[in-house]
């Protein structure tokens, strides 16, 4: 299975999440900070990994003739 | 000498028999018979058996084949193609035993494409309600598609392009002919069937003309994508080209290069969407920032001027008590003309006790008198 696109998925999902809860009306300083920070590391590393990633293809050896 | 002695004897067969060796030769010298012609007499027999004649200006054929292997809806003067075996039923009536039987022809096609597009609507095929929403990243794409076909390689590139890390499984069928159904049913089944099925299939073919795309007017198909437990995208043909699969299919897509744009999304646009995000984020903490100073400020304030209060209201009591206390020092009352009379250093708040002669010591402000009693009387 794809795990690296899998785990894009993740990450992309977890910045949604950090958007929405920055979005929110909890403004926790010190939760801000920390989320932030997660938040630009997830960027990062979701950047790069798009730049890298390929797509993985393969053909079925299975003939479908009747 | 009779020539008729050296003719060898005519053999001579049993009607099973005669009819087995015609069945014979005919198959072997027509082992398939494709016949082009018009649909007459169509009738279906007991929910099973398909009857019609096939038939030009001068002549006709019967042809028969079974319920099954009917993947169109026939109707009488429509002109088709039909794959068959010649055969002498046992009560010597000629017919066509038709495996396949397809449209030729505008009209046809366009005929068929109705009757079966109102049969399968009638059924609920087509309702949108039934359509289920594609995965928005997909990991794992099912494509069923000829590998040697330009709508595969545009389909390819297209999701190459945009998007990365998807497993992709491709199916290779035949996407045109009358072997092209059936084996794209085949490969539906095969999806659904594996152990990990993929997220969504994409059944794909570039641009044909009406007779190529008719492959995909084709009832079983259009069952087997209705009834796919994975959803499907169709991307066949051009943009004007709406074949019945597209229509059966959960997202129909304009052509091969449309299905990818639709299946995956561009890494660009998540790349603008992840820097938006960020940036949106960055605004978001400055103004946290700022509100917290704020809140630090305000706080620090609210501090202060509780103390100047404290400290205002201490200052006060400390003078009004300083104003009582000045009043209860003695020497207040001695400033305004008053004296304190003491006998023997005790201050005398009475004359009992006194008898002329008795000494006595008057404090003032500024001096002590030393005095004479001469004598006491009672203010009373």
């Amino acid at each position: 299975m794809s795990a690296a696109k899998s785990d894009l998925n993740k990450k992309l999902e977890e910045l949604d999440k950090l958007v929405t809860w920055f979005e929110g009306d909890d403004t926790d300083i010190e939760q801000a900070v920390e989320k932030f920070e997660t938040a630009n590391k997830l960027a990062a590393e979701i950047r790069e990994e798009l730049a890298k990633l390929e797509n993985k293809i393969t053909v079925l050896n299975e003939r479908f003739d009747s | 000498m009779d020539p008729s002695q050296n003719q060898p004897e005519p053999v001579v067969f049993g009607v099973s028999d005669a009819i087995a060796i015609i069945n014979q030769t005919l198959e072997y010298s027509y082992p398939t018979l494709v016949v082009e012609g018009e649909v007459a007499s169509f009738k279906i027999n007991q929910n099973r058996y398909v009857f019609f004649d096939i038939k030009d200006e001068s002549g006709t054929l019967s042809c028969f084949m079974t319920v099954y292997q009917l993947r169109i809806t026939l109707e009488d003067g429509m002109r088709v193609r039909v794959v068959a075996n010649p055969k002498l039923t046992q009560w010597g009536k000629f017919s066509l035993t038709v495996r396949q039987v397809a449209p030729v022809g505008e009209g046809s096609l366009k005929r068929a494409f109705e009757l079966l597009k109102a049969k399968l609507d009638k059924e609920g095929l087509f309702a949108p309600e039934r359509k289920r929403l594609l995965p928005e990243r997909p990991s794992k794409i099912g494509v069923i598609s000829s590998t040697q076909a330009a709508g595969y390689a545009d389909f390819i590139k297209i999701l190459n392009d945009r998007w990365g890390g998807v497993e992709v499984v491709v199916a290779h069928t035949l996407v045109q002919g009358l072997e092209a159904p059936g084996q794209i049913v085949r490969a539906i089944e095969h999806f659904n069937q594996m152990a990990e099925p993929p997220e969504v299939l994409a059944v794909i073919r570039g641009g044909g003309s009406a007779d190529d795309l008719s492959a995909f007017n084709d009832e079983p198909l259009v069952r087997a994508i209705a009834s796919s437990r994975v959803p499907v995208i169709t991307g066949v043909g051009h943009e004007v080209d709406v074949t019945l699969a597209d229509m059966a299919a959960d997202q129909r897509a304009a052509t091969p290069s449309n299905a990818a744009q639709i299946l995956v999304p561009d890494r660009r646009e998540v790349v603008a969407h992840v820097d938006a995000s960020t940036r949106h984020m960055l605004q978001l903490m400055s103004r946290y920032l700022t509100r917290f100073g704020q809140d630090v400020s305000d706080k620090l304030s609210t501090m202060h001027r509780r103390l100047e209060n404290k400290w205002q209201a201490t200052k006060n009591r400390y003078e009004q008590l300083s104003a009582v206390l000045s009043q209860l020092d003695p020497r207040s009352a001695l400033k305004r003309g008053y004296a304190i009379a003491r006998a023997n250093g005790k201050v005398l708040r009475s004359g009992a006790g006194l008898k002329p002669g008795d000494r006595i010591a008057i404090e003032v402000q500024s001096d002590v008198i030393n005095a004479g009693v001469i004598n006491v009387s009672s203010k009373k």
